[in-house]
């Protein structure tokens, strides 16, 4: 669903990304985890088609994201650090307005998702009145609007309570179950662990690790993970 | 091209103005500002005997009317970080340009109609039969100035000193294309030299390449 072929991205003469491969199978989670300066936003946008990479080659459900972006828009739903989201509009209008954008029209579907992130009672107050995790959730309504197949995530749970953060989660596994393929960058995997179903490491603008998630696999692949970087 | 998304962004951008009001306020303020200060150093009787001044002071308001309205299109959507949104649905690029540059026309022209009116008790200038000829060269100049203004503001929204660049970026490129022309045009209709037609005969195709120039390059210019 999502390939990635040694993607590089060159920011002057930093590689933000220097050969980033990955294969991610539809209905999984994947986290993309690494320090600050790894490449993990750049991966993102780049699969976003906000950025178009240096070199290499990345595929989103087959289509090759370099040579069609206007035909990889539809399939991806997008959190990123910034919200999207207007202040001086309500969540509804807010999400009317990306669903016109996406050719979704009517209320009915932003009024679904809303109710789908808790925000329904809300739907006519301003976005400018919510607090950061309304607005994070928010996000994610708008992201899912246009019934996407793929979700980029890049740091979705950054900044939210513990209990933001759980009903974030719990929304990311039910859109697995109906079908979505997440990519979520972290750089806090103790806590995202168990939501991911195989993880994938940056390290300098590389892939250096991959692991499928077990319960009980996180202290040993921190440890490789502790290995591979100091090798790099 | 997705007239549909342009037709969308255009109305967001104009529900947010009347929501806000940010652009409206500024830009009204600046006008009349602008017309003060000319009111302030120049005999407002001389405009009653001086079609060329009137038309002068008509289109100074308009230019900087027009480069703080235009600066604030892109810069606002990237301070918020919403112009991503925009550039992830799906429907092209040209779509943007056409949406932000509609709801920007809509303003710039609104608080030109009011320049004009402004003017007009001022300098206690009759515009008289005229004063629709005049307001659609001001139409024409507004949206000619426009077209290439709103490339120039993506351009360099991301710059330190975006408004500043802008100016300087507008001056030389739709002086002699837009700004002159409109000059002459509307001193034309005001009983001055020159004519209507020939002044149109310029600022109408400039408008045409600034549009097209625009169809071409705006993937790029929204493209990191």
């Amino acid at each position: 669903m999502i390939e990635t072929l040694e993607v590089t991205r060159q920011f002057g003469h930093r590689a933000a990304l220097a050969g980033v491969t990955l294969s991610i199978p539809p209905r999984t989670i994947r986290l993309i985890v690494g320090p600050n300066g790894a490449g993990k936003t750049t991966l993102v946008r780049i699969l976003a088609t906000l950025t178009r990479p240096t070199g290499g080659t990345a595929r989103i459900d087959g289509v090759d994201i370099a040579e069609d972006p206007e035909a990889v828009r539809p399939l991806i739903g997008v959190v990123l650090h910034e919200s999207l989201l207007y202040p001086e509009l309500t969540a509804l209008e807010n999400l009317e307005f990306c669903g016109s954008l996406y050719g979704v029209a009517g209320e009915a579907r932003p009024r679904e998702v809303l109710r789908l992130v808790g925000l329904l009672p809300r739907a006519t107050d301003a976005v400018g009145t919510f607090s950061m995790g309304m607005r994070k959730r928010l996000s994610f309504a708008r992201a899912i609007l246009h019934r996407p197949k793929v979700l980029l995530l890049d740091e979705p749970l950054a900044g939210l309570d513990r209990e933001g953060a759980r009903m974030v989660a719990a929304f990311l596994r039910r859109q697995r179950e109906e079908g979505m393929t997440i990519l979520m960058t972290t750089h806090t995997l103790e806590r995202d662990w168990a939501l991911g179903d195989a993880v994938s490491v940056l390290h300098r603008g590389r892939t250096v690790l991959e692991r499928t998630v077990s319960p009980e696999g996180l202290p040993s692949f921190l440890a490789d993970v502790e290995a591979r970087t100091q090798e790099g | 091209m997705n007239s549909g998304k342009a037709w969308s962004i255009a109305k967001k951008d104009l529900r947010s103005e009347l929501r806000s009001r940010e652009g409206a306020t500024t830009l009204v303020f600046l006008s009349l500002l602008i017309l003060f200060v000319f009111r302030g150093i120049l005999d407002p009787r001389l405009g009653a005997r001086d079609p060329a001044l009137v038309a002068g002071i008509l289109w100074a308001t308009f230019f900087f009317v027009g480069t703080v309205g235009v600066a604030g299109t892109y810069g606002r959507e990237r301070d918020r970080g919403t112009l991503e949104g925009l550039v992830l649905a799906p429907g092209g690029a040209f779509a943007v340009y056409l949406g932000k540059l509609a709801a920007t026309a809509a303003l710039t022209v609104a608080v030109n109609s009011l320049s004009l009116l402004f003017l007009g008790v001022l300098f206690n200038y009759d515009f008289g039969g005229v004063i629709v000829l005049v307001w659609l060269v001001m139409l024409a100049g507004t949206l000619g100035f426009l077209s290439i203004g709103s490339v120039i503001a993506a351009l360099v929204r991301g710059a330190r000193s975006r408004d500043a660049l802008i100016t300087i970026l507008l001056i030389p490129i739709t002086l002699f294309s837009i700004v002159m022309p409109s000059v002459s045009a509307t001193a034309a209709l005001l009983g001055g030299s020159g004519t209507l037609t020939s002044n149109l005969y310029t600022m109408v195709p400039a408008t045409v390449v600034f549009v097209a120039l625009a169809y071409l390059l705006f993937p790029f210019v929204l493209e990191e």
